[in-house]
């Protein structure tokens, strides 16, 4: 039954151009799911220098891809330190605090709505005169 | 005819231009913080006056202009906290986006075609300029104006929706008076 199925395609006049149009089908149905799939995990390098209080870094970064996270990896030499995200059009909004510094990958956030625009924050645990110094790497437009 | 053999001149030549612009896209890939962090930190009447000097450089659409009294409130670091010089430029440039963006969007909904190929304009050229440093950003603004350029209103709202409706008050005085 099965043989004889595809020995009834084979010999299908209209098989060359039914192939065809799956394929072009099957090209337009890729091309969709790209353009209105997940984007692309996006990563930066970042670092800065924090006090006691909290800094606010003017960096504006877009989330593109809708529900997605955004995660952290900050090293601060020892020096333990938080850092938050926060809507760049309102300190208001914001994530909280969260423990980083230690190298390890930590999430800012999740449920983002593609078209956010926001920004990072970060404060050092203890109160000094003298900033302390971190680098770290961000991710965003993640699902894990 | 010339000849084959390169020139160590021109061989030390490329290599510079290689090392320099390897280097300038290294330094491109370097973050906000890294590379802000050696500029002023602003307290909160500091960046007060920063973000009302700035906000006299954008052109803004007739019928949304920025509350800057809001803005400024709302934006601005707390007592103790400190804002990176340049990030008032963010906010205004996020409100100058939402101005736009209603705009067309308002104008289209009444059938004002003028009104609308002017935001429209604004939409194209100025926006996706926005955030040197947020390219996904500026990719963002190039998709939203080609959509609202094909009738399709989707980001432009999506934007508006999740950075400033609820968050950036609009001083909408004479606008009634306008007609």
């Amino acid at each position: 039954m099965g043989r004889r199925a595809a020995k009834t395609t084979r010999t299908d006049p209209l098989g060359g151009a039914r192939r065809r149009l799956l394929v072009t089908g099957a090209a337009l149905v890729g091309t969709l799911a790209l353009a209105t799939g997940p984007a692309l995990a996006t990563t930066a390098n970042v670092g800065g220098q924090v006090g006691g209080s909290s800094t606010y870094y003017g960096t504006a970064r877009t989330v593109t891809a809708d529900g997605s996270h955004i995660c952290l990896r900050a090293d601060s030499g020892g020096i333990a330190m938080k850092a938050f995200w926060y809507k760049c059009s309102d300190r208001s909004t914001r994530g909280a605090d969260r423990e980083v510094g230690s190298g390890t990958r930590q999430r800012l956030g999740s449920g983002f709505k593609a078209g956010t625009v926001y920004c990072l924050g970060a404060a050092a645990d203890v109160v000094s005169p003298n900033k302390t110094s971190w680098s770290g790497t961000l991710d965003w437009n993640v699902f894990s | 005819m010339k000849s084959r053999v390169k020139s160590p001149v021109k061989s030390f030549a490329a290599l510079g231009v290689f090392v320099v612009g390897l280097s300038a896209l290294l330094s491109g890939c370097a973050d906000g913080p890294r590379s802000a962090a050696a500029t002023e930190l602003l307290d909160r009447q500091g960046y007060d006056a920063v973000l009302r000097r700035s906000s006299l450089s954008y052109r803004w659409p007739a019928d949304y202009r920025p509350d800057l009294d809001r803005l400024s409130a709302d934006s601005a670091p707390g007592g103790g906290e400190a804002a990176l010089a340049g990030s008032e430029r963010i906010i205004l440039e996020i409100a100058n986006s939402c101005a736009w963006y209603r705009s067309w969007d308002d104008a289209r909904g009444r059938a004002d075609h003028a009104r609308a190929e002017e935001a429209l304009t604004v939409l194209e050229e100025v926006l996706p300029g926005y955030g040197p440093q947020n390219p996904d950003g500026r990719r963002y603004a190039r998709e939203a104006a080609s959509r609202a350029r094909a009738g399709d209103p989707s980001l432009a709202r999506q934007f508006t929706e999740a950075n400033c409706d609820g968050v950036i008050a609009w001083d909408r005085t004479g606008i009634d008076a306008e007609g």
